[in-house]
């Protein structure tokens, strides 16, 4: 078992074989060997490392990573809304569940698997919020995310120009 | 210490790059100088979220996005920051990189050697964990530029790269020197310690992970900066002993001495040289110790092959074949194949026409067949032992022996000889009692295994004859008389052999010999089945009684040239096969060969003494002699006609007039009677004047006789009518193939035709006037017409 401590100083057990799914951790305990000594993780909370355990968990008799990671580049080089349609159609049951989450949550699961180098996660959460973002106007995204509208008004008429070889075709 | 210490410190908060610069710096430095040492968990991870916060600063404290339509110039995806750790990273390790190459310039030799090695061993642990903490710069500043087809490499590969820059250029040479110095003790034989070549050399291989990331260039910076210059320097090296040692010794001397160079430098290669080089170093070395030698090294051959010295005959062939198995080696096959020939030709040459043969053709075909069996096996051993079974020597034998064996002192050109002697041979392997040389057969080895083992030796000398079709007659014939006489030693041995010539000739060639075995075993059923009818019918034939029917197309014998009324005891037997046999088969015609049937005999004398007077005496006799002996069977006395107490006295006439036999058949036969003192002729010649009568007083010391001797004559003859029936198969198979060819071309010129008549005919080689005769029959016979309006061309008549 390997010992991880939490942004809030909380240690959390996981079998090595189940984080080892994390790029940053199986780099740790190849490098440092040093297996027995709890890893600290700073910039991870305990409730975000918790999910991610379940997710990690729930993948760990996933087939070879590199698989996934081949297929994800397959995705990437495709157009993009197919992409996101097939990633989405990927997805079992346990994954739409996992990002069935706030906001807030999603993101921060988002920061913690870039972190910890876990890339079929990062695109799972990569994908949900693309897939949030898909269909929606310049408003509905602003209002979707609380963004303000920072530009000046000079500035947005000369981006929807630029641009406006994507829009309605 | 105060390094380490200070280094578990906080993590600097994000956002101040300054501060966390200052932080990966001191972690780096420390990796750089003590990669041994466990960092432990809590500093791993501090140094990878170091990292991870100087790349994503940007967005930390502006808090914002800070690609906008407006800033373009930025990097499209990542923070400028990226970049920014990329080259103070880079910065750090090239001013380490700066201080192992000073320290460096404290060591020479092997010591240098050593030092490179630890301080690389140490720097790729190094390269290994930094690379691993900055995961994260790897993973999106440098994958991203590397989309982009910047020229930017993963850090691991940077460090690889300021190794190669900052230090390796600088001592490249020095270093080289180092390796070269060592190797020179090494091959001087000194100790010295070959490991350290070995690291150096895959250290020059590590090298080659450059930025390119090509891999067909992959192996650049080793074979440019370290194989080319080591294998210059191998080669000078020896260049210099190559020449020393031709100077001071023998071209034999170099050869032992470089054979066991090479064997060394093999040996030692595999330890310190990257796999894909050793082909180029070893052909260099090959060259400038073997092909610059080339001349000198083939001047040796002949001698040892002379000297029969397999050992250093090996060491030659290996060192050259060193070089290349093909053009290299061809001289050598050359000298080795007229090598062979001329050991054949002395060797036969030293049987032929020796005293002891007294021109028996058994004899001598036993001598020629040992004489070509110990040059064969004497070279197929060389081959074997020295020349690797190479095809090409082999080849160069197989020619040799071709030519030898065909044409030689015994053989004169275009007379088959050769074909007739092997013939000869295999008989007197085959034949029951002949004075074979199976005694010879190794000790403890059974009859049959010797002879397959003799047969065997037949076998390959029979691959080399030319004429095949004259041993197929000549064993044909051979054949028909060991079945015939029932001299075959095993059937056993028969049937090896013919299955080993189809194995070799295929089933037409032995289609015929195998008829003669199908033959021999339905004429035992048949004679059983002759004689059961024989007890049915309730007739007793009063002698053992046996025949052989044998199908004309088969076998090579001929009807007699002479009559012959049998004795009345055997023609009511012989009447009585022929009637069951017409029944039997309906339409088949029946002739008696009776000069090749024999007979047994018991003749009592009245003045034999010991066990002759009660026994008598055994005669083997042929049918012609048994039915003139049987003239002397008849009573005499008063009343028969007869006076003498020893039976009937008859004159050449009288045997004529009783037999039907001529007079040549009838005059040999006395011949041998009166030899054999069975007869006695009351002129002690055999002629028209001549009274015959028999020898009242014949003694023997064996009781069992054997007068059907074959004679010399006919032996002779027999030769010579077997040579002509080989001439006129030849005549039709050469016909048959001009038209097998003409049927298919339609036309064709006559030189065309004659090539491709001479490449169809596998069996002998067809002679340019022999073809020439059969186009000329076959426009008389009308199959082939010269073509009207050149006469040099053919066309088929349908």
């Amino acid at each position: 078992m390997i010992k991880l401590t939490t942004a809030e100083g909380a240690i959390i057990e996981v079998e090595r074989e189940v984080i080892e799914q994390s790029g940053t951790i199986r780099n740790i305990l190849n490098d440092v060997r040093m297996s027995d000594k709890p890893i600290p993780l700073p910039n991870v909370s305990g409730p975000i490392l918790t999910k991610i355990i379940q997710y990690c968990e729930h993948h760990k008799n996933d087939s070879s990573r590199r698989q996934l990671k081949q297929e994800s580049q397959n995705i990437e080089n495709d157009s993009s809304e197919a992409a996101i349609q097939r990633a989405i159609e990927k997805m079992d049951e346990f994954d739409h569940n996992f990002c069935r989450v706030d906001q807030g949550t999603l993101f921060d699961i988002l920061l913690a698997a870039n972190f910890l180098d876990i890339q079929p996660l990062l695109d799972l959460a990569g994908y949900t919020v693309a897939n949030m973002i898909n269909g929606k106007t310049v408003k509905e995204i602003r209002d979707t995310f609380h963004i303000k509208n920072d530009f000046s008004p000079e500035d947005e008429e000369r981006v929807i120009k630029e641009n406006s070889w994507c829009e309605n075709e | 210490m105060v390094v380490t210490r200070s280094f578990q410190n906080q993590l600097p908060p994000s956002g101040d790059t300054d501060k966390i610069w200052e932080y990966i710096k001191t972690g780096v430095d420390r990796i750089l100088n003590n990669p041994g040492e466990n960092l432990g968990n809590n500093a791993y991870i501090n140094l990878y979220t170091a990292v991870y916060n100087f790349c994503t600063s940007l967005k930390n404290s502006s808090g914002g996005v800070y690609y906008t339509a407006t800033d373009a110039t930025h990097s499209a995806h990542g923070s400028p920051f990226g970049k920014h750790l990329y080259d103070l990273l880079k910065q750090n390790v090239t001013g380490y990189m700066n201080s192992v190459a000073e320290r460096s310039q404290a060591y020479t030799g092997d010591d240098l050697l050593s030092f490179y090695n630890q301080e690389w061993t140490k720097y790729g642990d190094s390269a290994k964990i930094t690379h691993n903490i900055f995961a994260y710069l790897n993973r999106h500043w440098i994958q991203r530029e590397q989309d982009e087809g910047n020229n930017v490499c993963d850090v691991s590969t940077l460090m690889y790269q300021l190794w190669r820059d900052q230090f390796f250029m600088s001592i490249r040479s020095t270093l080289l020197d180092s390796v070269f110095n060592l190797m020179t003790r090494i091959r001087n034989g000194q100790v010295a310690d070959i490991n350290l070549v070995k690291s150096v050399a895959d250290s020059f291989v590590s090298l080659g992970n450059d930025d390119s990331g090509i891999a067909s260039r992959r192996m650049e910076v080793y074979e440019k900066y370290f194989l080319e210059p080591f294998i210059k320097s191998s080669v000078d090296y020896y260049r210099e002993e190559a020449d020393r040692l031709l100077q001071e010794g023998s071209t034999i001397d170099y050869i032992i001495r470089v054979s066991s160079r090479l064997q060394e430098e093999d040996d030692r290669v595999e330890l310190y040289l990257h796999e894909s080089s050793l082909k180029d170093f070893k052909d260099a070395l090959n060259k400038v110790l073997v092909t610059r030698q080339k001349e000198k090294i083939y001047s040796e051959f002949e001698p040892l092959l002379d000297a029969r010295d397999s050992l250093n005959l090996k060491r030659l062939y290996s060192l050259v074949a060193r070089t290349g198995k093909g053009s290299a080696l061809d001289p050598l096959r050359e000298i080795f194949s007229s090598y062979v020939k001329k050991a054949g030709l002395d060797a036969i040459k030293q049987v032929s026409g020796s005293e002891d043969t007294g021109g028996a053709i058994a004899k001598e075909a036993r001598l020629f067949v040992t004489a070509i069996l110990g040059v064969h096996d004497r070279f197929a051993g060389l081959l074997h032992d020295a020349f690797d079974e190479d095809t090409g020597f082999s080849k160069s034998l197989d020619n040799a022996c071709k030519e030898f064996i065909n044409t030689n002192s015994m053989c004169p050109e275009g007379e088959a000889r050769a074909p007739q002697m092997l013939a000869h041979y295999c008989d007197t392997l085959l034949k029951k009692g002949s004075a074979n040389v199976r005694k010879a057969g190794a000790e403890g080895a059974s009859d049959e295994d010797s002879l397959e083992a003799q047969l065997s030796q037949a076998i390959c000398v029979f691959r080399y004859i030319k004429a095949v079709d004259v041993f197929q007659k000549f064993y044909s014939q051979h054949l028909s008389r060991r079945l015939v006489n029932e001299q075959s030693v095993s059937s056993y041995g028969e049937e090896m052999m013919i299955s080993k010539l189809k194995e070799i000739s295929g089933v037409d060639f032995t289609s015929k010999l195998t008829r003669m075995f199908t033959d021999m075993t339905l004429s035992k059923e048949m004679s059983e089945e002759f004689k059961e009818k024989c007890r049915d019918s309730h007739f007793a034939i009063p002698f053992d009684f046996d025949m052989k029917v044998l199908h004309t197309v088969s076998w090579p014998l001929k009807a007699p040239d002479t009559k012959l009324m049998l004795p009345s005891q055997l023609s009511s037997v012989c009447g009585r096969f022929t009637n069951y046999y017409q029944n039997k088969h309906n339409g088949r015609k029946l002739n008696w060969l009776w000069q090749y049937s024999k007979a047994e005999i018991k003749m009592f004398f009245p003045k034999a003494t010991g066990p002759a007077a009660k026994t008598g005496y055994i005669f083997s006799v042929t049918t012609f002699q048994l039915a003139i002996l049987m003239l002397f069977n008849d009573e005499s006395g008063p009343g028969t006609g007869y006076d003498s107490p020893n039976g009937p006295t008859l004159s050449m006439e009288q045997i004529f007039q009783a037999t039907g036999l001529d007079n040549d058949s009838i005059k040999s036969e006395l011949e041998i009677f009166c030899k054999a003192r069975v007869l006695v002729s009351s002129n002690n010649k055999i002629n028209a004047e001549s009274k015959f009568t028999l020898n009242g007083g014949y003694k023997s010391k064996h009781l069992r006789v054997n007068l059907a001797v074959a004679k010399k004559v006919e032996q002779k003859r027999e030769a010579t009518d077997t040579m002509r029936a080989v001439d006129i198969d030849r005549m039709y198979a050469i016909q048959a193939a001009i038209v097998r060819i003409m049927k298919t071309r339609k036309q064709l010129t006559h030189r065309q035709l004659v090539e491709d008549t001479i490449s169809m005919i596998k069996l002998f080689q067809a002679s340019i006037s022999d073809i020439k005769k059969g186009i000329d029959t076959l426009i008389d016979k009308e199959y082939l017409e010269r073509s009207e309006g050149n006469r040099d061309v053919y066309n088929y008549l349908a």
